[in-house]
């Protein structure tokens, strides 16, 4: 036990010395950052302020209504968060259980194997919880604050959020331990990957199919308990998630018996499955950690290789070949990492859910599906930008700790990065033209909405890219592993905010030309078509401007770059 | 690609080179001048400034001051000419685990601006005298510390440098693999390739280089040939390494009190 503590003490004084020897740089990216987030999670929290405050306040809503709904509202928070739980468990377990670099050194000092399994399980299971925490808190607190619950709410919501977030990190721990004990570590680490975005993937879409905005909508000659038979969780009595929602309801009206027997339910559950996970633990662990060792090391063999190489080189044929072997190392490299392209579901997700939610809006007349269109024009440009956040903006930073060989060796940063442009701009292009020109069928808008918005995307879509992979070389990141987080950190943030500014800027400029195309609809004889030259004139200039200028800037970066 | 080579036939010329990070100095006022063809020893203790003049002449930093001229091509002027000619040998080597071997080589073969007709038998050459060829096709990522080394001198040499620059290339081998690397080493010399590498490891440099240089806290403390270095010594019968240990005593010493009795000038 007394080793324990040094372990967690040893996490305290790292954790200490990131904070008190940050550079100034990073404390002022530090201190943005907190402020957005902080600012996010008041904003978040002041949302569903609003939305139980709505609901109490309709006066034609009966009690029983009002109550039924938040009962299903949050009863829906705690299964989404339930849900999450046990996918993130899954799937960072794994990697701190046997793949995160400290362990070499934990298992050959004279600790309990015990203890370092406990350690790293509790701190994958912080890892795992905290979003879900920073997501789920501020509702429940917005929701004690309407229906003004007294301090005895928010102690027993501590507990049970406690409580709630151990069951699933034991079940992800003990899924991860029998998975392990048959698989080797490597492979398994991207099937969950590809699992876990596929589950995700459902989860969206299933959420999506729900279409949670009938809750807004209800027909006013219905009758309200239908309505609320319409809305029904899909909710077991077994499950920690339902609860944890009946405690939470129960410790609000005070009805401290009912409480309890929940509170019970949830820890005997957790106590239950962390003693499964400690006993499983004890037997397998250790040995799933050292086969894990050696498959990590286990020789894979590519027959794939030529037949790869051969059908890249095919159709690069006519490029340089310098820059032709830069776009077959950035493609082999992206294939070969599951990490990497099973997140092509998640956007396939993604266009599926757009579509869907195109197809589904009520619009009776051509004026309005015109006016749709353009709106989803803005849309397109911010759906775009989030793709090039995560795809385009990390291509300088995926070089990653291998940076050094571009560095020294005799490479044109101006030829490397207009590569990397090329290498996203035309998959970027097709999913925006293909997700712009589909939305726009199903708005079925006339010939000169269609040619506007698929030049305007066009347009977006290589000042995005452009602007994506010259920021993402003025702000490189080589010493992140996850890529995912590149477009997370501050550089991705600011890449965002620039990006919405530009998408907005392009629409403004089009509002002109666009009311004065539907003036025309309604009265036939206004002109106006030379007006529209300058504004159309204006995207084109400001677009090749969003291009080029980064892309400068970032060539010149990376020819100042220090690699130390 | 280009005829380099100044006219002394100095290859390297490094004049008053510093280099400083926020308030340490890493490298001091570095001058050096090394010919073509030479074999040439950077030895100093751990955290001496091996590795950041080595990064420097590789174009990876860039000087506070001074000057620094690879086969005549201004490093900070002209770094893409300086890159072509310079074969690289980093300490610890990170590739793209994603790679096999062989398509690491193509990879940097076509980056240096070869075509496949001089790439492929240079590879295939390369793979077979590093023993590699069994691994060729193997993902990166499964090779051993000793074998990331073995591919990352292969992919110095591909591009037939001029230069090579390397640092404290021993550490990771086998001694089958040090063997390998000293022969090809000292063949790539006798070839005209003119060498600097850095070493902490004193019978090394004794063995192969033609010139050590002896640098401590940044600053070069002595430079000459094995038998320069020991004649300038106190004690004649010397090996170098107690040369090597009384220069760098010294230095700790002379914080204090001005050194003297070695009588090495560090003005070679
Ligand atoms: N990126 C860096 N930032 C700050 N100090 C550095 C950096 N790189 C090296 N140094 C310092 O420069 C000195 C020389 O380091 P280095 O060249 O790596 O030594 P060597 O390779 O001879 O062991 C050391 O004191 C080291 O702490
Ligand atoms: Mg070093």
């Amino acid at each position: 036990m007394n080793r324990l503590i040094l372990l967690v003490k040893t996490q305290g004084l790292i954790l200490k010395h990131r904070v008190f020897r940050l550079r100034k740089g990073v404390l002022f990216k530090g201190s943005l950052l907190g402020t957005l987030a902080l600012l996010f999670i008041a904003g978040y929290y002041l949302f569903f302020h609003r939305i139980f405050s709505y609901l109490d306040s309709i006066e034609e809503f009966p009690l029983f209504f009002v109550l039924g709904l938040t009962e299903r509202l949050l009863g829906m928070v705690f299964l989404a968060s339930f849900s999450m739980l046990l996918f993130s468990n899954l799937l960072t377990s794994i990697p701190t259980l046997y793949l995160s670099r400290d362990l070499d050194l934990l298992m050959s000092c004279p600790l309990k194997r015990g203890n370092v399994f406990f350690f790293k399980w509790s701190g994958s299971m912080l890892n795992s919880s905290y979003m879900v925490l920073i997501f789920s808190l501020p509702i429940f607190a917005a929701y004690g604050r309407v229906f003004e619950a007294g301090v005895f709410y928010y102690l027993m919501l501590g507990g049970i959020m406690l409580l709630f977030i151990l069951t699933p990190a034991a079940i992800g721990g003990v899924v991860s331990l029998s998975l392990m004990r048959f698989l080797p570590a490597k492979r398994i680490h991207q099937l969950l990957t590809s699992l876990g975005v596929i589950c995700l993937v459902i989860i969206v879409v299933l959420i999506r199919l729900l279409r949670p905005e009938q809750l807004w909508n209800p027909g006013s000659a219905e009758n309200f308990t239908n309505m609320l038979n319409r809305l029904t969780v899909p909710s077991s009595p077994y499950l920690p998630s339902f609860w944890a929602t009946k405690a939470l309801l129960f410790a609000r009206s005070g009805d401290y018996v009912s409480l309890s027997r929940y509170l019970c339910f949830m820890l005997a559950a957790a106590v239950g499955t962390i003693g499964l996970l400690l006993i499983i633990a004890r037997k397998i662990y250790y040995e799933g950690w050292a086969s894990a060792q050696e498959s990590k090391k286990k020789p894979h063999r590519l027959r794939e290789g030529t037949i790869l190489d051969r059908s890249i080189r095919g159709v690069l044929k006519r490029v340089n070949p310098i820059y032709r072997a830069l776009l077959i190392k950035d493609i082999k490299v992206f294939l070969r990492d599951a990490t990497q392209w099973s997140q092509l579901f998640l956007l396939g997700a993604l266009i599926f859910i757009y579509l869907f939610n195109i197809k589904n809006i009520p619009l009776p007349t051509p004026f309005f599906r015109n006016i749709v269109s353009f709106g989803n024009l803005g849309l397109g440009g911010f759906v775009l930008a989030a793709v090039a956040a995560r795809f385009a903006f990390p291509a300088t930073s995926v070089e990653g700790k291998s940076f050094w060989i571009i560095h020294s060796s005799p490479i044109n940063y101006r030829g490397f990065l207009w590569s990397k442009f090329f290498l996203f701009v035309i998959p970027l292009l097709l999913l925006a033209e293909v997700l712009v020109y589909s939305s726009n069928l199903l708005l079925k808008v006339d010939r000169y909405f269609m040619t506007m918005s698929l030049g305007t995307i066009f347009l977006m879509c290589v000042a995005l890219t452009g602007l994506g992979v010259g920021m993402g070389a003025l702000f490189p990141r080589f010493e992140v592993e996850n890529y995912a987080k590149i477009a997370v950190g501050t550089g991705g943030l600011f890449y965002m905010i620039v990006s919405l500014v530009y998408i907005a800027i392009i629409v403004g400029l089009e509002v002109n030309p666009v009311y004065l195309h539907l003036s025309r609809q309604l009265d036939p004889h206004f002109g106006g078509w030379a007006y529209s030259i300058p504004f159309y004139g204006g995207v084109v200039l400001i677009s090749a401007l969003v291009t080029w200028l980064p892309m400068r800037m970032g060539v010149k970066a990376l020819r100042r770059y220090q690699l130390s | 690609m280009s005829s380099p080579i100044s006219c002394e036939g100095e290859m390297i010329e490094l004049s008053r080179l510093k280099k400083r990070f926020g308030g340490v100095v890493a490298v001091d006022e570095l001058t050096l001048n090394i010919r073509r063809g030479e074999f040439f020893g950077f030895l100093g203790p751990n955290g001496a400034g091996k590795t950041t003049t080595i990064k420097l002449m590789a174009g990876l930093l860039k000087p506070t001051a001074g000057r620094m001229r690879i086969g005549g091509f201004d490093v900070v002027e002209q770094p893409l000419r300086a890159k072509s000619i310079i074969g690289f040998i980093p300490d610890r080597s990170f590739l793209y685990e994603k790679l096999t071997g062989r398509e690491f080589l193509v990879f940097i073969a076509e980056v240096y601006g070869l075509e496949p007709k001089s790439y492929k038998p240079m590879i295939a050459s390369l793979l077979k005298e590093f023993e590699l060829t069994p691994w060729g096709d193997e993902l990166i990522e499964s090779y051993s510390h000793g074998m990331r080394q073995r591919l990352v001198i292969c992919s110095a040499l591909i591009h037939h440098p001029q230069v090579i620059l390397v640092d404290e290339p021993m550490v990771a081998l086998d001694p089958k693999g040090v063997k390998l690397v000293k022969e090809l080493f000292t063949r790539l010399c006798q070839q005209g390739v003119t060498i600097f590498m850095s070493t902490h490891t004193l019978s090394l440099a004794e063995e192969l280089c033609h010139r050590i240089a002896i640098i401590h806290r940044g600053r070069l403390v002595a430079v000459g040939t094995r038998e320069e270095l020991r004649k300038r010594a106190s004690i004649p019968q010397t090996g170098l390494e107690d040369i090597f240990l009384e220069l760098t005593r010294e230095e700790d010493e002379s914080v204090n009190s001005a050194g003297k009795d070695t009588g090495v000038n560090p003005q070679a």
